[in-house]
């Protein structure tokens, strides 16, 4: 699929939702938003593995979330609803780590002469990702208080955009694993853009605060369970997941 | 009420926003060191000293096997290693301890964390190269699938003298056969007669940005492969020649070289994350040696460096005592091998007496696979070679 025809479904899924909610709205118990926000998080192991020994730097970079939200308040408990939508969001950051004894499995060149690079390295680790994706949740909500609303709930997310390269350098690399010979690392890339599961699914759980009579603080927090590398995949020591909190403006419609 | 309220709940929220930064903060315990080796130097050497004096040479790796030259009809029996670990590991026997080196001794390294052991084999060995069969061929560790030829010595011990382009590819394609690497035995079942085989071969391209491999040739050579800078500079991995204490007067053996068919592959001196390729040129092999004077200086800070040549300088270092070079190295006529002699040409006087000497036999599928250039498929055979000294 490319990027355009992406582009053009997404936004007549958008047209369609619009028009759907401007019918739903008259009956009262809908409410639409659309909500623009930032995503800030990582897609980290949990906990921290020991092979990371520090943090450098760490940028959450500038990852935007589009979406359309919409709620059905219950006839016989109003104070519930359930709450769907479409999000379009953006998960990334740039992290810089000092990491030991890494086990990596790196695939080297291309073509039938395919190699790979496997073994323990020490030194610092870059990396730098981006990835896109749709995203259905599936929430109970609950507004206790006229201002507030709570959302708890699960998500679906479909990758449509991936990026995940990086480098190892400044270190060594003790070759096949611990009992390896070691090779000085200066600078090797690798690039995993290719090798991310398209699907990612997770718990979600958020927050309105309602300030202006059509305008919410939207706070949401994404916890991906679905590790982000198919568990045959071996450049990474540990299983990744999406951990990502969007802070937005929602607007009622 | 309204306001506490309130306060609670922008609270509430801003620990929610802060939880999803909050693992990055939590660094565990410092892991256990996995790594069980002996510690090499930069120039690949082993970090394991004897007795001052004794020995001839540094300690040579090749794979498990450890070769420190010692005069002939030296005292080894009681011979105290100094070994030098990573980070917590330990070794048995200890470091530090005589032990009697008249057969080679076992020392096995376990790592800190417990779970991962590497056992060597340190020869203290007057051996010199006079003869070489290729008929043994072993994996010289584990980690490693490729074999490298062996020799043995009057006691019937294994000596490692040759190390081979296979340590390089193996890093980044580690082929389960030991016949898909570059430098392989020639016959893989037999262990009585045997030779050594060459081939040139397609490389995978870019190693991880570091560095671009189109093509691979089959090297064999006396001396030590140095991992250290092997993709970043693989021209200085190659260190090349082995003690030698005698003055060697003739190189002989028996050779087949077929040049591949194929197109001549280089790097694009242009663009080296690319190939070329290069219309009508022809594969040639290298077969040589070279005897040079190994100078022994101390830096300030108590270094010993010895002069060592690599793929640098191995024809053009000040050093070169003597060569014997085979000339035109193209394809030999026949299925057949062909036999050479060549005589070391003397361009300094040599004095063994006074100063110590490295021979380095080198062998390649392609002359100019150090730079990764050559047809794929070129096919070097080396069998039953010979340096025939004065001492003979």
């Amino acid at each position: 699929m490319n990027q355009k025809y992406k582009i053009s479904l997404l936004f007549s899924f958008f047209v369609c939702m619009m028009l759907s909610v401007q019918a739903q709205e008259e009956q009262g118990k809908w409410e639409n938003d659309v909500i623009v926000g930032l995503n800030i998080g990582g897609t980290t192991p949990l906990p921290l593995p020991n092979e990371i020994r520090k943090v450098n730097t760490y940028n959450a970079g500038l990852n935007p979330t589009i979406a359309i939200r919409t709620t059905r308040w219950l006839d016989n408990a109003p104070q519930w609803g359930i709450t769907t939508g479409l999000y379009v969001d953006y998960r990334g950051m740039e992290i810089d780590a000092d990491v030991k004894y890494w086990n990596t499995r790196l695939q080297v060149g291309e073509g039938k002469n395919v190699g790979e690079y496997q073994g323990l390295f020490s030194g610092k680790n870059h990396t730098n990702m981006k990835n896109g994706y749709f995203t259905v949740p599936a929430m109970a909500s609950y507004r206790p208080f006229n201002r507030w609303t709570f959302h708890l709930g699960g998500y679906v997310s479909w990758m449509h955009s991936s990026k995940f390269e990086g480098s190892a350098a400044d270190g060594y690399i003790c070759n096949g694993g611990a009992t390896g010979d070691v090779t000085a690392v200066d600078k090797a890339t690798f690039d995993f853009s290719n090798e991310l599961k398209s699907l990612d699914a997770g718990i979600v759980a958020g927050a309105d605060w309602k300030f202006k009579k059509r305008i919410s603080v939207v706070g949401q927090l994404d916890w991906g369970l679905v590790p982000v590398f198919p568990s045959a995949f071996n450049g990474i020591p540990y299983k990744m997941y999406n951990i990502y909190f969007t802070l937005g403006l929602a607007y009622r419609l | 009420m309204r306001t506490k309220k309130r306060t609670k709940y922008s609270l509430f929220l801003m620990a929610l926003s802060l939880s999803s930064l909050s693992f990055f903060s939590c660094v565990g315990e410092e892991p256990l060191n996995p790594e069980a080796r002996i510690l090499l130097d930069n120039d690949g050497n082993a970090k394991v000293t004897i007795n001052d004096g004794l020995a001839l040479s540094k300690a040579l790796p090749n794979g498990d096997k450890i070769l420190i030259s010692v005069p002939k009809g030296a005292d080894v029996t009681h011979v105290i290693p100094s070994i030098e670990l990573p980070t917590g590991a330990t070794v048995t026997p200890a470091s530090g301890v005589a032990q009697d080196f008249t057969n080679p001794v076992l020392y096995k390294v376990t790592s800190q964390d417990g779970k991962h052991s590497r056992t060597y084999q340190l020869s203290l060995d007057p051996f010199i190269l006079k003869k070489s069969s290729f008929d043994l061929w072993k994996r010289l560790d584990n980690n490693n699938n490729y074999e490298t030829p062996l020799d043995l010595n009057e006691a019937g011990n294994e000596i490692a003298l040759w190390a081979s382009s296979n340590k390089g590819v193996a890093i980044y394609q580690p082929f389960p056969f030991a016949e898909q690497y570059p430098v392989h035995a020639l016959y893989k079942s037999s262990t009585t007669e045997n030779a050594a085989v060459m081939e040139t071969k397609e490389g995978p391209g870019s190693i991880l940005g570091i560095q671009y491999i189109p093509i691979v040739a089959g090297s064999l050579f006396t001396g030590t492969l140095n991992v250290m800078n092997a993709i970043s500079n693989p021209l200085t991995a190659t260190q090349f020649g082995m003690p030698y204490n005698e003055k060697p007067l003739f190189f002989r053996g028996y050779y087949n070289y077929k040049a591949g068919l194929g197109s001549y592959i280089m790097v694009d001196p242009n663009n080296k994350k690319q190939s070329i390729v290069v219309p009508d040129k022809k594969d040639q092999c290298s077969l040589y040696a070279i005897l040079y004077k190994v100078d022994r200086t101390v830096d300030a800070f108590g270094k010993v460096n010895e002069t060592v040549l690599d793929g640098t300088n191995i024809q053009t270092h000040p050093n070169i005592v003597a060569r014997a070079i085979l000339s035109n190295c193209s394809s030999t006529v026949g299925e057949g091998m062909t036999s050479f002699e060549i005589p070391f040409v003397y361009e300094k006087p040599i004095d063994l007496e006074h100063n110590k000497y490295k021979l380095a036999i080198v062998f390649s599928s392609s002359s100019r696979g150090d730079l990764y250039e050559g047809v794929p498929g070129s096919k070097l055979i080396v069998n039953d070679i010979e340096v025939v000294t004065a001492n003979n």
